[in-house]
């Protein structure tokens, strides 16, 4: 039954992810003695896509501005703009959207990188010579996720706010003091634990399934752009599914 | 010593290797022999503990490593060393970090040193000067030549060679073969050289090891080769026997 043979392949990739995760955090304590290799890894994910990240933020808050600030005007309510515009911002659109730009970016990067490495025998010249491929390349992958998703994703926060509060001053005449304070001032604790909680769990799983299906690449060329496919595709549902998650949960919780 | 006993491996329900035994001698060249997927290749996963056997045992001077898990291996793997067939120089690292991998991996040594290190190394293998090209920039022979200095800048007590002329046009054929031959006499390395290239064999080997669909069909000196009455084995010899007595005869 070809169901039957699907569900069995899709456990066997899920144990075989659970081992590889929990041997990157068994090794997490030798990212000093990789701390050339994380800080590169923090340059690629965090200054190299600052723009990808800025420009997504800097569009959704003038999209959030515009959208709502239209539709709030119809009950005379337009001033409430920027706290919808930062509620909005700061607890799913920054987080989510610099989770799936990332997704795309950094778990294309690490497949194809780590799958290239893979199909021509480099991860096997790294065990041979007695280094182990989880410590040299997974290990520095995720700290630097965990380190730069979270200024990322403040990056992308706060951009929105400014790009949504001169649209607002543009467009519906709010003021801008006005707006930024009712933007600022309005956020509760709550807001801020959701909107920093997210980019620390959507990092953690960026990176290790980027590195999962970039350290199993078989296959040659095919099979490098067949991983960071999957990776990418993978990485994506897993954000969106983890944001429900962790809305539901927090709402429960706090 | 390297000692192989009845190893076998299955893949996808084909028997890559069946029964294989064999040992090599502290300071000896042992050659594997065979056509194109004879199983010889996996032979050296093997030894370096990268592919785990169905069944058999690796022994590394008389101490098991098959069962060792990659934690315990890698100070086994830290006293061997590997040429692979695609050479597998890391290709984001210039030459000099190429061939000073393993030293600013694993040894105390400082970076001064490391440098005087590597240019020795590539010194050994003639390529002296390349310590900034990138692997992309360096012609086939040259890549094999770097892995080689690679291989050897830890003065590992043994050298796994995955066709290490196999590609490469006679010349640097030749250069290849010497510097594996200057390496058994200079440093008195321990060799296991996988080829199909007879010529390569018998200029090396201290003895041979011919492969067949996963199984030794013939181990024994060089000479011996040449006389063993074996129908696969006068079949992989009769169209180079010409070659092989030439050979023998120099």
């Amino acid at each position: 039954m070809p169901g039957a043979g699907k569900f069995k392949t899709g456990i066997l990739r899920l144990q075989e992810y659970s081992i590889l995760t929990s041997e990157t955090l068994r090794s997490l304590p030798v990212v000093w003695r990789y701390r050339r290799d994380t800080l590169e890894q923090m340059y690629l994910i965090g200054a190299q896509s600052f723009i990808i990240v800025f420009l997504a933020g800097l569009f959704m808050g003038i999209i959030m501005a515009i959208e709502g600030g239209h539709r709030l005007e119809t009950f005379g309510a337009k001033m409430l703009v920027g706290r919808t515009t930062s509620l909005a911002l700061f607890r799913e659109l920054g987080p989510v959207i610099t989770g799936l730009m990332l997704a795309a970016r950094t778990g294309a990067k690490n497949a194809s990188e780590l799958g290239s490495m893979q199909v021509s025998e480099q991860i096997d010249a790294l065990r041979a010579f007695g280094t182990n491929p989880v410590e040299k390349l997974a290990v520095p992958r995720l700290v630097a996720a965990l380190v730069m998703f979270l200024p990322l994703t403040l990056v992308a926060d706060l951009v929105g706010l400014v790009g949504g509060m001169l649209v607002a001053n543009l467009w519906l005449n709010v003021d801008m003091s006005y707006f930024w304070q009712s933007a600022v001032y309005d956020l509760k604790v709550k807001d801020l634990i959701v909107g920093f909680a997210k980019p620390v769990v959507f990092s953690f799983f960026i990176s290790t399934i980027s590195c999962y299906y970039g350290l199993g690449t078989t296959g040659g060329t095919v099979g490098v752009g067949r991983a960071a496919v999957n990776a990418v595709v993978v990485s994506s549902v897993v954000v969106l599914f983890n944001d429900f998650i962790l809305t539901k949960v927090i709402w429960a919780v706090l | 010593m390297i000692r192989l006993e009845n190893i076998s491996v299955e893949m996808e329900g084909r028997k890559i290797l069946e029964n294989v035994s064999f040992q090599v001698p502290t300071g000896h060249t042992k050659v594997v022999l065979g056509p194109s997927g004879a199983g010889k290749s996996s032979l050296l996963k093997i030894i370096l503990g990268l592919w785990k056997p169905d069944s058999g045992s690796v022994f590394v001077d008389n101490s098991e490593i098959t069962a060792l898990s990659e934690r315990e291996l890698m100070p086994v793997r830290r006293r061997m060393s590997m040429v692979f067939q695609g050479n597998a120089l890391f290709d984001s690292l210039t030459v000099e970090e190429n061939v000073g991998f393993f030293l600013r991996e694993h040894s105390q040594l400082s970076e001064h040193e490391i440098r005087g290190r590597v240019d020795a190394c590539l010194d050994f293998v003639n390529l002296p000067g390349t310590n900034d090209l990138l692997p992309e920039e360096i012609s086939g022979g040259m890549k094999k030549r770097v892995a080689i200095a690679r291989a050897i800048a830890f003065d590992p007590e043994a050298i796994l060679y995955d066709e290490p002329t196999t590609g490469l046009d006679p010349i640097n054929a030749k250069t290849v073969t010497e510097l594996v031959m200057k390496l058994k006499k200079e440093r008195g390395v321990t060799s296991v050289i996988v080829t199909h290239i007879l010529r390569d064999a018998f200029a090396v080997g201290d003895s041979l090891a011919l492969m067949d669909g996963g199984r030794i069909v013939f181990d024994g000196k060089p000479g011996e080769l040449l006389a063993c009455p074996d129908r696969f084995v006068q079949e992989f010899l009769s169209e180079i026997r010409e070659e092989a007595s030439l050979i023998m005869q120099t």
